[in-house]
C-alpha cells in the first residue's frame, strides 16, 4: 500500500479546468521514488508505451504499436493495470477502425497479429455497420465517429481524454492507497500535461510552418 | 485436557491487549505515513495530522482494560468463558484499528487538498471508533459474569 506516497501527491483538477500542472515532472518523479521496484518497472514500462502524445499518433506503425501492446501485456503486471493496457488497447483497435471507415480504406489485412486482436473477427465482418454494431458494447464509439466525420480533432481529444480519465478516477476510489490509484494518478497527470500543451496559437504557427515547408520543397 | 483449557484461558486473558497492539500499530502506520506524505504537499497544519494517525491507537488502551477486567485467576470453570471473551474482543478491537488507521489516512488525504472537509472528513474514523468501543463496553459487562 503507499499511503505516504497518495498522501504526497496533489490534487488533480479534472483536465478540462485546469490551468496548470499542480505538480511538476521532477517532483512527481521524485515521489514516485518510493514505489517497490517491480511496480517502479510496471508503470516505466506501461508509461512509455500508454503515453498520450507525441509518439503515440506519428513515431508507430498500427503493427508496431500493437505489437507493444501485446509486449506489454505478457509482461507481469498487476491486475489494474493489465486492464486498463487492454482497455487502452481495444480504444486504440476501435478508433483505428473508425479512421480507416472514415477515410474509405477497407479492413486490414488478415495476419495473424490482427486476428488474435479481440473483437477483430466482429470488426471484419460488421465493417459496413455503423460503428460495427459493437456501440452497446463501446457507447462512446457514436461520439468518436461523429467527432472524426465533423474533423472535429479536439472534439475527439477530449472525448477520449475523458473517457480514459473517468476510468482511471474510478479505478483509484476503487484501491485508493494501492498501486492502482498511483498509476491511475500518473496515468491522469500525463493526460494533463498533454491538454495543457494544447496552445492554439502555437499549432497555427507549426502548421503555418510545416506548410512552408512543403511549398519549398515543391519550388525547389 | 485441564492443561488446554488452562492454556487457552491464558490466552484469552491477553488476547485483547496483544490482538488491539497489533491494529494499533498497523492503523497508526497506515495514518501516520498518509500524514508523513501530506506534510510534504502542505506548509502548516502539521499537527492535525499526527493527531488524527494516532486515533488508533484507542484501541490498545481498550485491550489493556478488558484484559485487566477479566478474572486473574485462571481455573478450569472459568477458562471457556476467558478464552471466548478476550479472543472475540481482541479481534474487534484489531480490525477496528486496521480500519481506523485506512480512515484516517483517507482523512488526511482528502484535508491535505480542502483543509475545510478536515471535520468532517473524521467522521468515518468517529463512527469505527464507536463501534470499538461497543466491543470495549461489552466485553466489560460480560467480563463480571465470568466465574472467578
Amino acid at each position: 500500500m503507499y499511503y505516504d506516497v497518495i498522501s504526497s501527491l496533489p490534487q488533480l483538477p479534472y483536465f478540462t479546468r485546469a490551468e496548470r500542472l499542480p505538480i511538476t515532472p521532477l517532483r512527481l518523479e521524485q515521489r514516485l521514488r518510493r514505489l517497490r521496484p517491480e511496480h517502479a518497472a510496471q508503470l516505466e514500462h506501461a508509461r512509455s508505451v500508454l503515453r498520450w502524445r507525441p509518439e503515440r499518433l506519428t513515431a508507430h506503425s498500427d503493427e508496431s504499436l500493437l505489437a507493444e501492446y501485446a509486449q506489454l501485456l505478457n509482461a507481469e503486471l498487476s491486475t489494474q493495470l493489465h486492464e486498463y493496457v487492454s482497455f487502452r488497447r481495444i480504444q486504440q483497435i476501435m478508433l483505428a477502425a473508425l479512421r480507416r471507415v472514415h477515410d474509405g480504406v477497407g479492413p486490414w489485412e488478415n495476419t495473424r497479429m490482427w486476428s488474435a486482436l479481440p473483437h477483430m473477427y466482429h470488426i471484419r465482418q460488421h465493417w459496413d455497420v455503423q460503428d460495427f454494431g459493437l456501440e452497446y458494447l463501446y457507447p462512446w464509439l457514436p461520439q468518436a465517429r461523429e467527432c472524426l466525420a465533423a474533423g472535429d480533432a479536439i472534439g475527439l481529444e477530449q472525448h477520449l481524454m475523458d473517457l480514459n480519465w473517468r476510468w482511471l478516477s474510478r479505478t483509484a476510489e476503487q484501491q485508493m492507497f494501492a498501486f492502482a490509484a498511483v498509476f491511475a494518478y500518473v496515468f491522469q497527470w500525463e493526460m494533463l500535461k498533454d491538454w495543457l500543451q494544447c496552445d492554439a496559437s502555437q499549432a497555427k504557427a507549426r502548421f503555418t510552418e510545416l506548410i512552408d515547408k512543403v511549398t519549398d520543397v515543391k519550388d525547389s | 485436557m485441564e492443561m488446554t483449557l488452562l492454556t487457552l484461558g491464558w490466552i484469552g486473558l491477553y488476547a485483547p491487549l496483544a490482538l488491539g497492539a497489533v491494529g494499533s500499530m498497523i492503523g497508526c502506520l497506515r495514518g501516520g505515513t498518509a500524514a508523513c506524505g501530506a506534510m510534504l504537499e502542505v506548509e502548516s497544519g502539521y499537527g492535525r495530522f499526527v493527531g488524527v494517525a494516532a486515533m488508533p491507537s484507542s484501541q490498545t488502551i481498550y485491550g489493556i482494560v478488558v484484559t485487566m477486567a477479566l478474572p486473574a485467576a485462571i481455573t478450569v470453570d472459568n477458562s471457556p468463558g476467558i478464552f471466548a471473551l478476550g479472543a472475540l474482543s481482541g479481534v474487534a478491537l484489531m480490525f477496528s484499528a486496521l480500519a481506523q488507521g485506512a480512515a484516517c489516512a483517507a482523512a488526511i488525504n482528502a484535508s491535505k487538498s480542502k483543509p475545510e472537509v478536515f471535520g468532517i472528513s473524521l467522521a468515518p474514523a468517529a463512527l469505527i471508533e464507536g463501534f470499538a468501543v461497543f466491543a470495549f463496553v461489552f466485553a466489560l459487562v460480560l467480563a463480571g459474569r465470568l466465574p472467578q
